[in-house]
């Protein structure tokens, strides 16, 4: 009981005896930290964007007005083996003019001229199970352009790409920097505790030799480190609770299309994640620091 | 309850600290160590307690080869060999009684046996009135008594002093003497390297010359110089 006492004491002592120091190492680690919970939430958002858009990618194939259905009904047949597509879907020409007819109701400024014949071609409409596989799979398709079915293949995954390309971008970026403010946390860590272990050398000195084990030595140092962390975490989440709400409002205008909600159980994931990271940090620098010293 | 089996510590650059030393000290004895500085006495006292490894041969404490001790056992080596030395080593932030239980701290012990035994050591030392102080507020004879009183706190079979009255006056070093000679008729093997030929002559025990790192001299009742 008294030996924990100490390693508390001895700990809270190391964090206050040093003021300036501890305060720079907490706000470096506070920085890192705001970092990691930026990029997770945008990692995040991004990720939900793309499972949003992704449902939303589909093939269209326009079928020849000739086209025998059992043809057509051939080809579904074979698209939907393929492990890339979600559904497909026949959409026959009546199908396809009752859909325009109802846009056309609901739209007073889009008046349809009644004409005899329907011009509209019937369609298979493709939904992807994986949006990155719809390029090829027109390709694919487009072989089957002139032969009496397939009159044409329209694919639009562009936005897809795009937003994967910006998602991996921002993953492998947010990754690097991340590493380097990682590094930067433990750099200050470690001098932080060093100077904690040095101001104490003459205690170490003698607690070795009255039989202190090393884990004992250990402790108040391991456990200042990772009060660095907790307070980093501390505001760093403070600072992300101020400012979540002004950036939810921004991201939603500019993202209104896309229903993106974190909700409270990312809340709690993030929150988690901040001080894992923080408490790792923390207690990994110190040790790393003590170690140095105990080697000597 | 110790032995030393034909031990040299070699440093790096070449020379020798130690050089084929052997020595075997009986439990209960009381062991002057000798020499001029530099002639090996402190070594052999790091090499007691493990601050420092032997190059070759085997050191022996108390039964165990103390050169292959686990990294974690040297703990529980310290625990049995109590350590005093010319410059005290005290915390200066804390009391005498602080400093004392310190050592019981480290090890785990409970508030009650703390208390217990920090009171015992520091009457066994004539400290029972200083308690609150601090080191600075005590004479160096009072900084040596509470170091003392800290090494065998754990109730040490061996206490090994490195020129424990380097530091103090005549009449003083006769007062810390008396007290380690005390201890060591309670049963404690003592261990002492001195400087001091009066107390080592006055006392006629067993003395250890080493010079240049080899055991040149070895007597019952000795005296300082052959």
């Amino acid at each position: 009981m008294r030996r924990v006492l100490y390693i508390f004491t001895s700990a809270g002592q190391g964090f206050s005896r040093n003021p300036a120091m501890s305060i720079a190492s907490t706000l470096t680690v506070t920085l890192m930290l705001t970092l990691f919970a930026f990029f997770m939430t945008t990692d995040r958002g991004l990720q939900a964007a793309v499972t949003v858009l992704e449902g939303k990618v589909e093939l269209a194939l326009f079928l020849d007005d000739n086209a025998k259905v059992s043809d057509v009904l051939a080809l579904k047949a074979r698209i939907e083996t393929d492990p890339s597509v979600a559904r497909v879907d026949y959409v026959t020409k009546a199908q396809a003019l009752q859909r325009l007819q109802d846009i056309a109701a609901n739209r007073p400024d889009f008046a349809l001229a009644d004409i005899s014949t329907n011009p509209l071609p019937a369609s298979l409409e493709i939904k992807m199970a994986d949006a990155r596989q719809a390029k090829s799979l027109a390709d694919d398709l487009r072989a089957e352009v002139g032969k009496g079915v397939v009159y044409d293949v329209v694919d639009n995954p562009q936005v897809v790409d795009e937003l994967l390309t910006i998602t991996r971008v921002l993953s492998v970026g947010g990754i690097a920097i991340l590493a380097m403010m990682l590094f930067v946390a433990l750099f200050v860590i470690v001098n932080t505790i060093r100077i904690a272990v040095h101001a104490r050398r003459d205690e170490i000195e003698i607690m070795q030799l009255v039989g202190a084990s090393d884990w004992f030595v250990r402790w108040p140092f391991i456990l200042e480190g990772m009060l660095v962390g907790f307070l980093g975490a501390l505001v760093s989440l403070a600072v992300l609770f101020a400012a979540s709400g002004p950036v939810t409002s921004v991201m939603a205008s500019f993202l209104d299309v896309l229903p993106v909600n974190f909700g409270a159980d990312f809340a709690v994931q993030l929150a988690a994640s901040v001080f894992g990271v923080a408490l790792l940090v923390g207690a990994g620098g110190a040790s790393l620091s003590v170690r140095a010293h105990l080697a000597k | 309850m110790i032995t030393l089996d034909d031990v040299s510590k070699r440093y790096p650059n070449g020379t020798y600290a130690l050089r084929d030393v052997d020595l075997a000290i009986e439990a209960g004895d009381f062991v002057f160590l000798v020499g001029s500085s530099g002639a090996g006495k402190s070594t052999l006292i790091r090499l007691l307690i493990r601050e420092e490894s032997a190059s070759t041969g085997r050191v022996i404490v108390d039964g165990r080869d103390v050169g292959r001790l686990p990294r974690g056992q040297v703990s529980h080596l310290r625990r049995k060999v109590g350590v005093v030395f010319q410059d005290f080593k005290l915390l200066p932030t804390k009391t005498v009684a602080e400093n004392v239980a310190f050592a019981l701290i480290v090890t785990g012990r409970s508030g009650a046996i703390v208390r217990e035994e920090t009171e015992r050591v520091l009457s066994l030392v004539g400290l029972s009135q200083r308690r609150g102080h601090f080191p600075d507020q005590l004479s160096g004879g009072e900084q040596q008594r509470t170091a003392i009183a800290r090494a065998l706190v754990n109730r040490p079979r061996i206490l090994i002093a490195d020129e424990p009255t380097g530091n103090l006056d005549p009449v003083t070093s006769w007062e810390i003497i008396k007290l380690l000679t005390r201890v060591n008729e309670l049963g404690t093997t003592l261990v002492m390297a001195t400087h001091n030929a009066e107390i080592v002559n006055a006392l006629r025990r067993r003395v250890v010359h080493l010079d240049h790192g080899r055991v040149v001299r070895d007597e019952r009742e000795g005296l300082y110089a052959a």
